[in-house]
């Protein structure tokens, strides 16, 4: 493995036991990410690319395998991973400012230079006036950008994003999209994203690991060779359209099994 | 023109309860004269009122009502603060809570002032007595109200707090008391209902001073004026209380959208 990887999955399993006996998620997935890498992994439904982010976030316990971060075994959740979730999760009795800085308040005592950062961030993701807001007065698209900004008010050095952007529509979507492939290149944030998207996996990413249905292993690696900068009118390019079309065909194979 | 029909509606809406106020003081006022009806059944409204035309009877009124209200409140912050301790040390233990919580079940079910003889008995005439049954009363609604808010928690909350790792305490803290406090107030609300009940019934039982001795003495007397007198003085207490709690609500609960405030006990 390279001296320069970041997280080393190492035949993770995972079974859920259900009334009818013990029922596997994921079978035996092995990897390695390299430091600074946007990976997306994409697969069907239910196919444990959550249960899988999950697990090296340290939500949830692997059944078997080993999953190792920046040379250590995770054993639960860790202040250098940063996690968002499929919906905002803010807290609504707190303001902008206060659900950013939540990770820091459940922990020690908030200091300016904190503040300062979470104002920072919330610039950086176009949030920049709206920190005494309160969540409810804010769309699906800020609130999910409140919510990448708390994943990172920690400084982690690696986001993992569980279909943070599935529920918006698609122009906020590829908005935000723009946004936060700015946001990876200024920070080289280690990032790993969980989408249903094939477009948005390829759009942001610089690998794509694509999973098969339950069980779920991992079918594919696809490396994204697109200049970093990701613009919307890579879209239409025909680097593009062949990344994209790589991919699909096991959506639509699997669809059919 | 369908804005015009809701702006009288709006105007109507609030002059409606106002007009029934009119109808209502106009018929207690007429009808024991129209109608025939003797003083100690129904007196007239302007009767009732010149109750408090006295000094020395509005003094008694005072000392009184000040007694009922200190049972009232001592009561309300003893049992609805015990309410609120009992059910989140409950929550955070799921031995203690089925080892606790069919007992509490079964002792709500049974009528609390039905208690009161025996804490007469136990606590004397004076204040004791009557601030635990009020405590005894208002501490179930808090409870149990306090257990359901606790319990609306959701999971993606759980894991967000699991993901920062969060300690106990700063979960307590930052996320299931917030959570918990529309079901809280509405426990609140409710205790704050029966803390009154609670002092006015504790008195009856027996008691040397409050409201409810100056009800049963003017009941002896067949005073009736000085029972409805009583009973205003009781209805604005009530109004008092419950206004109180609204207002906490509203301060305390700003982040809940307007239209899902009103989920109303």
């Amino acid at each position: 493995m390279g001296s320069n990887s970041i997280i080393e999955l190492d035949a993770v399993v995972k079974n859920y036991a259900t009334a009818q006996g013990s029922v596997p998620a994921l079978s035996a997935v092995t990897t390695t990410i390299t430091q600074g890498d946007f990976v997306s992994i994409v697969g069907p439904s239910g196919c444990g690319k959550t249960t899988l982010l999950k697990m090296i976030g340290g939500l949830i316990d692997a059944s078997g395998g080993k999953i190792v971060l920046r040379g250590t075994q995770v054993t639960g959740p860790r202040d250098d991973v940063g996690f968002v979730f499929q919906g905002a999760v803010l807290l609504p009795w707190k303001t902008v400012m206060e659900n950013v800085l939540l990770p820091i308040q459940v922990k020690r005592r908030v200091t300016e230079k904190d503040r300062a950062r979470a104002l920072d961030l919330l610039d950086t993701l176009g949030l920049k006036n709206f920190e005494r807001r309160y969540p409810h007065e804010l769309s699906g698209g800020m609130q999910q950008r409140v919510s990448i900004c708390r994943a990172l008010i920690g400084d982690p050095s690696c986001l993992l994003l569980d279909e943070p952007f599935g529920a918006l529509d698609a122009l906020t979507r590829e908005g935000i999209n723009v946004m936060f492939n700015q946001l990876w290149r200024t920070t080289r944030k280690t990032v790993m994203l969980v989408t249903h998207s094939i477009q948005e996996a390829v759009f942001l990413s610089t690998r794509v690991l694509v999973m098969s249905k339950r069980p779920g292993e991992i079918v594919d690696d696809i490396k994204i060779d697109l200049p970093e900068e990701r613009l919307p009118e890579i879209i239409g390019s025909s680097e593009f359209g062949a990344l994209a079309n790589r991919i699909r065909p096991y959506f639509t194979k699997l669809a059919m099994d | 023109m369908r804005h015009k029909t809701s702006m009288l509606g709006k105007y109507g809406r609030s002059l409606a309860p106002l007009a029934l106020f009119v109808v209502i003081v106009l018929l207690w006022e007429q009808a024991p004269t129209v109608f025939k009806i003797p003083e100690f059944v129904l007196p007239k409204l302007s009767r009732v009122l010149s109750v408090f035309m006295d000094a020395r009877t509005i003094s008694t009124f005072v000392d009184n009502a000040l007694v009922t209200l200190t049972e009232a409140l001592v009561g309300l912050i003893i049992g609805g603060g015990l309410g609120l301790v009992v059910g989140v040390l409950l929550s955070q233990s799921s031995l203690m809570m089925v080892t606790f919580y069919p007992y509490i079940v079964a002792l709500q079910c049974m009528p609390k002032v039905a208690l009161a003889p025996l804490l007469v008995i136990w606590f004397g005439f004076g204040l004791t007595s009557k601030i635990l049954v009020v405590a005894l009363l208002c501490f179930f609604p808090m409870l149990v109200n306090t257990i359901t808010g606790l319990r609306s928690v959701t999971r993606e909350n759980l894991e967000l707090f699991k993901a920062i790792g969060a300690p106990r305490t700063a979960t307590l803290s930052h996320l299931y008391i917030p959570a918990a406090l529309p079901n809280i107030l509405t426990g609140l609300e409710l205790a704050i209902v029966v803390s009154l009940l609670g002092a006015i019934v504790g008195e009856f039982v027996g008691a040397e001073k409050g409201l409810g001795v100056l009800l049963v003495q003017a009941q002896f007397q067949m005073n009736i004026p000085a029972v409805f007198a009583i009973l205003l003085i009781l209805v604005v207490l009530g109004l008092l209380f419950s206004l109180s709690v609204k207002y906490i609500r509203q301060r305390l609960l700003f982040w809940i959208p307007q239209e899902s405030k009103s989920f109303k006990a």
